[in-house]
């Protein structure tokens, strides 16, 4: 098949924003970003200032400042060991930070108590483990825990959170099931209802779209959209697939050895140079014949 | 479907949630226990009577000598005998909790010996006795469970599976320092301390349920309120913490009272094997139960600990032998089915 595009200066709209003459990419700064891109209609809810975060007295991320796009799809995307998951686990105190603050609504969230920042933030961790012998709706029941207490273990709201989770998450036909029992992709979507039963504002997911196939992924993604756009929550997620990463997300992150080289629309951002220059990639970018997106053909 | 799994009871604001078929075992949990300890009162060598033990409850005891015996020999010994088997069951579930593993109790992972430990050290090298030993034993657990908390420790957090290993390891050290002990001590001084290491409920009196028994319930319900958090940690600290549970704070303040526990527990009748290996794991697997049931696990301590008690009492052929052996032979046979059962339900593994 004939490729239709060779040139890597195609673009359906003319969109090379960033400037990327600076040998560094360090320099790949994220206030070249996008000026034409839609006015940050709120501001962030969720910072980051300094953000230092270490395993074992070793950094994996240094001073990072970001702002969570309020009320966006971000996507976190970089190469393996960028610091993508850490990252995420230090913006809901999953991970304390050596260095810096995260900021929610201008408070630390160190100081908040655990049960009050988890009303906000939710995150799908990359390794979770379902007990055994626990049914879908016991466990998706779990995401209210937050909410509950000692003495309100189960209200008749928390119920209808649940079943609505498991709607989404499209597991509710699986609810009596034994969570064991089922396969990859279900019980990813097991714990995505879980997150969703959380009921937070903002919403980090860790490669959500592992162990599900294409399909799946897809379904998923859709979802996500979907909790963005119809019910305003903010979501982080660390994705894998650049193309899906593109089609997918309002708002690109883009990291390498634990810091953020560049932030922006995936339009502004997509070039070439940064394939290269991020995933060491020789590909070019075309338009998405379906979502008008960027997409990336390697060579 | 057939009936629901869970009970709500809602009150206002309030709500609780009860697993049906856990609560029925706990139901008929206890009415063994009732059973039991009535059995428990009658058997010795005085027979005593249901009646005579409602009389003596009441206040008109038959005679002096029935009261004695009944409050001041059996009725001490039956409650060391519940209290330490529900301390041992509660200090399992949670120590079975925190290691996510089925054989994470407190006599695997260490304690046990280092209460031996102690106390060994109290009675060979200072020839202590009675009350001291307790106290002795109460410091050589706790003084191991915070050593094997801070060896186990790595980056302020503790996992799961170091916790068991370094366990193991700090306990082999002190199996041998208690061998080594018992070889070097006067031989009197050691036939008494072997004597507490096969762990018995014999002549216990009132000194030794205070004690015990205050732990428990000081320490039972604080512990209940944390089982939920505990909980939700079996799905991995990442979930639990983004999901509201201070992970660190619960996991050690849980540890310490489990660890309470099971000191209040081996310091009164010594050691006692499998009783905190068993206990948490049959409850759980008979209750169905997604996670360890705290409530079902004390009991069926309890339930166990008073059984191998009845069994040494009532053996045939004068074959009485220490409760801490029946206790261990019972277990031993426990863990062969638990296994042979896994193997024959899950294929080889």
């Amino acid at each position: 098949m004939p490729l239709i595009v060779r040139s890597p200066n195609y673009y359906p709209n003319p969109l090379p924003v960033i400037r990327q003459s600076e040998a560094t990419l360090n320099a790949i700064s994220r206030s070249h970003n996008a000026p034409n891109q839609q006015p940050i209609t709120k501001t962030p809810r969720l910072q980051a200032q300094g953000l230092s975060l270490s395993y074992a007295g070793k950094t994996v991320s240094a001073d990072i400042s970001m702002g969570v796009e309020e009320g966006k799809f971000s996507v976190i995307i970089g190469p393996n060991g960028c610091g993508k998951s850490t990252l995420l686990r230090g913006l809901c105190n999953l991970l304390p930070p050596s260095a810096g603050q995260v900021l929610l609504d201008g408070h630390d969230i160190e100081r908040l108590p655990p049960r009050k920042l988890a009303q906000e933030i939710g995150l799908l961790p990359q390794s979770a483990q379902a007990p055994p012998g626990i049914t879908v709706v016991d466990l998706v029941a779990r995401g209210r825990y937050p909410h509950q207490g000692p003495f309100r273990q189960q209200s008749a709201e928390d119920e209808r959170i649940v079943s609505m989770a498991m709607d989404a998450a499209g597991v509710a036909d699986l609810a009596h099931h034994d969570v064991e029992a089922l396969s990859g992709g279900q019980r990813q979507r097991v714990w995505i209802a879980l997150v969703l039963a959380q009921e937070t504002p903002i919403l980090l997911l860790d490669e959500p779209t592992t162990y599900l196939d294409i399909a799946h992924q897809l379904e998923l993604l859709s979802l996500l959209r979907q909790l963005n756009r119809e019910r305003g929550r903010t979501i982080v997620a660390v994705l894998h697939d650049l193309n899906q990463a593109c089609r997918y997300a309002d708002h690109l992150v883009v990291m390498i050895a634990g810091k953020i080289v560049a932030e922006g629309t995936p339009k502004a951002l997509m070039t070439p140079d940064l394939l290269q220059q991020v995933f060491g990639l020789d590909g070019i970018i075309i338009d998405d014949p379906i979502s008008h997106t960027p997409m990336i053909v390697p060579r | 479907m057939t009936t629901a799994p869970n009970i709500i009871l809602r009150w206002r604001g309030w709500s609780l949630l009860l697993a049906r078929r856990a609560l029925w075992l706990n139901i008929i949990l206890f009415g063994l226990l009732v059973i039991g300890s009535t059995t428990a009162l009658m058997l010795g060598r005085l027979p005593i009577g249901p009646q005579e033990i409602w009389q003596v409850i009441t206040g008109n005891a038959p005679s002096r000598a029935v009261e004695h015996v009944l409050t001041d020999i059996r009725l001490p010994r039956l409650l060391v005998t519940i209290g330490a088997g529900a301390a041992l069951g509660a200090s399992g579930a949670v120590f079975q909790t925190i290691s996510r593993n089925p054989l994470g109790s407190p006599d695997v992972i260490g304690f046990t010996a280092g209460a031996a430990t102690g106390a060994l050290i109290w009675i060979i090298g200072f020839g202590g006795t009675g009350a001291n030993v307790v106290l002795a034993a109460m410091a050589g657990a706790l003084l191991t469970g915070v050593g094997v908390y801070l060896l186990a420790r790595k980056d302020g957090r503790v996992s799961a599976y170091r916790l068991v290993l370094t366990g193991i390891g700090v306990g082999a050290v002190l199996h041998a320092v208690n061998a080594l002990l018992l070889v070097k001590g006067d031989l009197d001084v050691a036939i008494s301390a072997n004597l507490w290491l096969a762990g018995s409920v014999d002549g216990r009196d009132w000194g030794h349920v205070w004690p015990l028994w205050l732990g428990l319930i000081a320490l039972m319900g604080p512990m209940l309120l944390g089982m939920r958090p505990l909980g939700m940690m079996e799905m991995g600290d990442d979930l639990a913490g983004p999901l509201g549970v201070p992970v660190e704070r619960v996991r050690r303040w849980m540890l310490l009272g489990a660890l309470i526990l099971a000191a209040l527990a081996t310091s009164a009748t010594g050691p006692i094997a499998f009783v905190a290996l068993a206990a948490p794991q049959l409850a759980r697997r008979l209750g169905r139960a997604p996670t360890q049931p705290l409530i079902g696990a004390t009991l069926f301590g309890a339930c166990l600990m008073l059984g191998a008690d009845l069994l040494t009492r009532i053996a045939p052929f004068d074959l009485t032998m220490p409760i801490g052996q029946v206790t261990g032979i019972i277990g031993g046979v426990y863990l062969i089915w638990l296994l042979a059962g896994n193997r024959l339900r899950n294929g080889p593994t």
